[in-house]
């Protein structure tokens, strides 16, 4: 079955299609949802919704542009529509990340993707949407300015505090992996 | 590593991953869809209910209404002989109930064979299309035939009549009866013999007494009469009955969302257990109208929710369990329509007295189940619209669509999740006024 015809059967709520097309992008969406999620369960609510509102909204899909890029977008957005019910704050641990640890020369040739995952997870909620949109999505500064509600500064100080803190925990991830 | 490069580091190696999902996942999906689908036709159904009720009501409310203007303008262009015992008795009314695209504009003049009034049977669109077939009619007919009205007595029969005589329909009575033989007809008003025959397109035939006018009245007296008449009957109506019981059921659909303080509390895993079923509430109350327009009234209700408590994992329990409320709402009402049919928004306040459940899907470390639910859950708030119409001078029938909102937790304060359950449903319902 081509993708066009997925989409098809889906704007036709045929729920063999449905489930093919969960099938085929559940996954890569799930990594989204837990990119953007404090935690697992918080994940599973997020693709959940997330699947919802791609059948819900499949028929506005034109066959412009990826269809999984397509998917993406309603997956983030369905992300920040959940964690903005939560009140996100922006100005949290600051103290975290004022301290400076000297830079490993390759930390983060050995890292896994579900590590890696990991990381961004702990980092605290504003800092992990900042840098989900900025360095995953690809969006502008001024975009999430808009979209969060937030002005221009704070989203480049939630970006540059999001990167500190994660090279942060990368060095010492390798340090505890040396030291063993 | 630069910025670029840490960017791009973190892109290669998420964009593309793909991480397991919960096996149960689709099941999950198609669960809530369901639940959703059924949720908008539940508010669908309520809504269309509502407005079918009010639209069917309020209409016949109108038709009768502007029939009672219909026959005041009548009266004043007929003369002061005309209709005096009309007003109230509720006949010119009933026929303006008819469809107005089947109502037809003929006619008929019928000689009675039992009583020896002349019927003029005639359809009025509206007062101006009355006031045009009348003077249609000749004027010496008018003269010698001073028209008589029906009394209360009217009643109908449903015996069949020849098929020719059905093809006479849809009647609104002006019965015209000659002088000269009114003096002997008006000692025996009750009589059969007294009674016009009017035939409705379904075969049935209305049956209405004839009263005549007593001779020796002129037309200053019949003025009187009539507002005498009308007087005693405006009192009648205006004489409100203050206080009122209410007898109501109504199927409910009761919406519960858990939240948490702790993070890492798996909600999910519990708005996945607990699904909640057909629920209802009941009561009765007592009232009391404050003028025409607001009223207050308090009484007892009793609310179910029904729930089934099942695992999706491969411990697969299935309970059915229920949450039950009783309390005592206390609703103020302000009242937008009148006469026999009424619109009233209600608000105000539920008092909880006592809450109790059954069934627990949460257990403690011993395995034992764990009553989650406090025991009196607060106050709650009831929203509601209700479309009344009367039955007789007692009874009301009512329909209600409702909202109980629930600001308090039900859930008790050691349970590390916290549940809130809202209704909403349709209330219908009895009220008796005395």
């Amino acid at each position: 079955m081509t993708e066009q015809e997925l989409i098809g059967g889906c704007k036709n709520n045929n729920t063999g299609c449905q489930k093919l097309l969960f099938d085929k992008y559940s996954g890569i969406m799930m990594t989204i949802c837990i990119r953007y999620a404090h935690d697992l369960s918080e994940a599973e609510d997020m693709l959940q919704e997330g699947f919802i509102r791609v059948y819900k909204y499949i028929h506005q899909y034109r066959y412009e542009g990826s269809f999984e890029g397509w998917l993406k977008r309603i997956f983030v957005n369905t992300a920040l529509k959940i964690l903005q019910k939560k009140v996100i704050r922006f100005s949290e641990i600051d103290a975290y990340v004022e301290s400076n640890h000297p830079e490993d020369s390759n930390p983060f040739s050995s890292l896994q993707e579900h590590e890696i995952l990991q990381l961004i997870s702990n980092l605290p909620t504003g800092y992990r949407v900042v840098f989900n949109m900025y360095v995953m999505e690809g969006y502008r500064h001024n975009e999430i300015a808009v979209k969060l509600g937030i002005t221009d500064g704070t989203s480049r100080s939630q970006l540059a505090k999001a990167k500190k803190l994660l090279r942060q925990q990368i060095q010492e991830q390798q340090k505890l992996s040396n030291y063993e | 590593m630069n910025e670029e490069q840490f960017n791009k580091f973190f892109r290669d190696k998420l964009s593309n991953y793909p991480t397991p999902v919960p096996g149960d996942m689709w099941e999950r999906i198609q669960h809530k869809n369901k639940r959703r689908f059924f949720f908008w036709w539940f508010f669908g159904g309520i809504l269309l209910i509502s407005f079918a009720t009010g639209y069917f009501v309020f209409q016949d409310h109108t038709n009768k209404y502007n029939n009672k203007d219909h026959v005041s303008s009548e009266r004043q262009k007929t003369g002061a002989g005309n209709n005096i015992d009309s007003v109230g008795t509720g006949h010119a009314e009933k026929n303006t109930l008819l469809p107005q695209e089947k109502r037809n504009n003929e006619i008929t003049e019928s000689d009675t064979s039992k009583s020896s009034a002349n019927t003029i049977t005639t359809t009025p669109v509206s007062g101006a299309k009355v006031a045009s077939v009348k003077s249609d009619l000749p004027r010496n007919y008018r003269e010698q035939n001073p028209p008589y009205t029906a009394n209360k007595n009217s009643y109908i029969t449903k015996n069949k009549l020849p098929e020719n005589q059905q093809q006479v329909s849809f009647e609104t009575k002006t019965t015209w009866q000659n002088n000269t033989q009114k003096e002997a007809d008006s000692t025996t008003a009750n009589d059969k013999s007294h009674q016009n025959t009017t035939i409705k397109n379904d075969g049935t035939a209305r049956i209405t007494n004839v009263v005549p006018v007593p001779p020796a009245m002129d037309s200053s007296k019949k003025n009187m009469a009539l507002k005498d008449t009308r007087s005693q009957k405006g009192k009648t109506i205006i004489k409100q009955k203050s206080l009122f019981i209410t007898g109501y059921f109504s199927p409910a659909f009761a919406f519960n969302k858990f939240t948490t303080s702790n993070t890492n509390y798996p909600l999910s895993y519990l708005n996945r257990i607990y699904k909640i079923r057909f629920s209802y509430t009941a009561g009765v109350s007592i009232g009391k109208m404050f003028g025409k327009r607001f009223s207050a009234q308090t009484g007892i209700l009793y609310t179910q929710v029904n729930m089934i408590l099942q695992t999706i994992d491969s411990a697969n329990f299935k309970i059915k369990g229920k949450y039950s409320n009783i309390d005592v709402p206390i609703i103020a009402g302000y009242n937008i329509g009148h006469g026999n049919f009424t619109t009233t928004i209600h608000a105000g306040m539920i008092f909880n007295l006592s809450a109790s459940s059954h069934g627990s899907a949460v257990y403690d470390g011993n395995g034992n189940p764990v009553d989650i639910y406090k025991s009196t859950t607060g106050i709650s708030l009831y929203f509601g619209l209700g479309f009344a119409k009367q039955l007789n001078n007692a009874i009301n029938l009512f329909a209600e669509p409702y909202f109980i909102y629930r600001p308090s937790y039900i859930t008790k304060p050691e349970i590390p999740f916290k549940e809130q359950i809202d209704m909403s449903g349709i209330s219908f319902g009895l009220r008796y006024n005395f």
